[in-house]
């Protein structure tokens, strides 16, 4: 399988089963399209246009590639490796907040349920659990989640001193994150986020009134007022260490490129933007229509991105648009998919177990409690086997191995079906990795 | 080349038979938590053994 792009000037061939990219000339992606190079009949008549030995040369060239495993390359057989076991935890440490997002999954950060913290003693035994079941992983990942966690934040001291206390003992590392809205973001959290945490993410949607639309106070006022100065403060602090000012766009900011073009004139050079996950009949909801509109707000995000990185004061990272030709995963990573319930488990404060923190609240998707662990295999099972080459769409989709079959929370929400992906969200998927190859083109060769 | 310049070194399918540790970071867990993808990612393979050798070392 193979898949041609164009964007501006530039012209690619993208090999699914070796992973491997070409940057070509028209002539290449003329001859590609509609696999005219397999008959003459067909490609004489680029003759006109191209001149007959130039074709003829390209022609050979794509048949190097072909004999060479490297264009049109066959799917190949492997048993995955990788034998998944729970490594990666989102820990909530609340369930309250102290913003009313309007877009919020977490319905206000309480997941449709009773306003809760989680205590020392779940957390614990949350750790316990994943120290356990992890069994030789040494890399283990804690993400400080919510509601919101800095609500809770002497619970979450006490447990990364735990945590560090059973690195030793039994040979892991623990990689801590937060997500916060930063409303309670003061100089002592700083500090003590900045020593102890590996990655913190910090909730903003980008200009003012994008930001404000949705993000709102309890008393429904704006709450960009309330932590830019805090996150300014955060990035001088945090030198090169990890971090990222996150957003999400609806249909209100199809113009999101606005949004991350204010981000970085903020001071701010990590920054990622995420499309809204959202049930098909709310007004903010990203539909089909938006689908276009969206495409060409990447390329006109790419076009920026290209102009900063010329400049070394300007440059900054788009999470979406980094991309590893070389060192990224290997070929069983990229086909087991995100790992929820199945390497990635989302903790409540009453200390149950859900598949991801997507799904917290349906109780039906409740896999097990911090006490005993997995309970409900049944659950877990339809988690396991939906990897990439699993799902039907998937397998024959080009970008399977930079996207790794899509958000199963995604796919249920609008297909109630986990093999099924949600497509609005597979189009700005692939568009994102059209636009990092163009990038990486245009920027590093 | 005259046409073609490819942009990677190595091919998904090198070495698979070494690969497969499993230490690379769990992809939503990372600064998006709504949409998967594993492209950005890095393999964390080599740190890995490094790591466990040091650690019989200790
Ligand atoms: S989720 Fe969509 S973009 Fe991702 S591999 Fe599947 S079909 Fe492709
Ligand atoms: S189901 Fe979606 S939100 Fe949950 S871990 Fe997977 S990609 Fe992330």
């Amino acid at each position: 399988m193979i898949h041609i792009f164009n964007i501006k000037d530039l012209y690619f061939a993208v090999d699914t089963n070796s992973g491997l990219v070409h940057a070509v000339e028209k002539i290449i992606y003329d001859l590609l399209m509609n696999e005219i190079f397999k008959d003459e009949n067909k490609y004489s008549e680029l003759y006109s246009e191209y001149g007959e030995d130039s074709v003829l040369e390209a022609l050979s060239e794509i048949q190097y590639l072909i004999d060479n495993k490297m264009l049109y390359t066959e799917e190949i057989k492997y048993e995955n490796k990788i034998k998944p076991v729970i490594k990666a935890m989102c820990l909530n440490m609340t369930h309250d907040c102290n913003l009313r997002c309007e877009y919020c999954f977490a319905s206000q950060g309480t997941y449709n349920g009773e306003k809760a913290f989680l205590s020392f003693e779940t957390g614990k035994k949350a750790f316990d659990y994943l120290v356990k079941s992890s069994g030789n992983r040494r890399n283990l990942e804690v993400d400080f989640f919510g509601g919101e966690p800095l609500m809770n934040f002497d619970t979450i001291k006490k447990l990364v001193d735990y945590g560090r206390s059973l690195e030793k003992e039994y040979n892991k590392h623990f990689r801590f994150t937060v997500t916060t809205n930063g409303v309670l973001l003061n100089e002592e959290k700083i500090n003590y986020i900045n020593e102890n945490m590996d990655n913190v993410v910090l909730s903003i949607d980008g200009r003012k009134e994008t930001n404000d639309r949705m993000r709102k106070t309890i008393n429904g006022k704006g709450s960009y007022d309330l932590i830019i100065d805090n996150y300014k403060k955060f990035i001088v602090k945090r030198g090169n260490k990890d971090y990222f000012v996150r957003g999400t766009y609806t249909s209100n900011n199809l113009d999101f490129c606005e949004d991350i073009i204010h981000m970085r004139e903020s001071g701010f050079d990590k920054i990622s933007v995420e499309p809204v996950v959202a049930k098909p009949d709310e007004k903010y909801a990203l539909k089909e229509e938006h689908v276009e509109i969206l495409k060409k707000e990447y390329e006109k995000l790419a076009e920026y991105f290209i102009q900063s990185n010329n400049d070394k004061n300007k440059r900054f990272q788009f999470f979406h648009f980094n991309i590893e030709l070389d060192g990224g995963p290997c070929i069983y990573k990229r086909s087991i998919g995100c790992g929820a319930g199945t390497e990635y488990v989302a903790v409540t404060p009453a200390g149950e177990l859900y598949p991801c923190h997507q799904f917290i609240g349906t109780e039906e998707f409740i896999i097990g409690n911090v006490d005993e662990g997995i309970t409900n295999q049944v659950v877990v099972d339809k988690f396991k086997n939906i990897s990439v080459n699993d799902k039907p769409v998937c397998r024959n989709c080009w970008a399977k191995y930079f996207c790794s079959g899509g958000c199963h929370a995604n796919a249920y929400n609008f297909n109630k079906d986990f093999s099924i992906p949600y497509d609005v969200g597979c189009e700005l998927e692939k568009k994102r990795v059209e636009c990092s190859i163009y990038i990486k083109t245009k920027c590093y060769n | 080349m005259k046409y073609i310049k490819t942009l990677n070194k190595t091919k998904l399918t090198d070495n698979i038979s070494v690969k497969g540790c499993g230490e690379c970071q769990t992809s939503c867990q990372s600064a998006c938590k709504t949409s998967c993808t594993v492209g950005n990612q890095k393999c964390e393979y080599d740190l890995t053994q490094f790591l466990r050798l040091e650690g019989k070392r200790n």
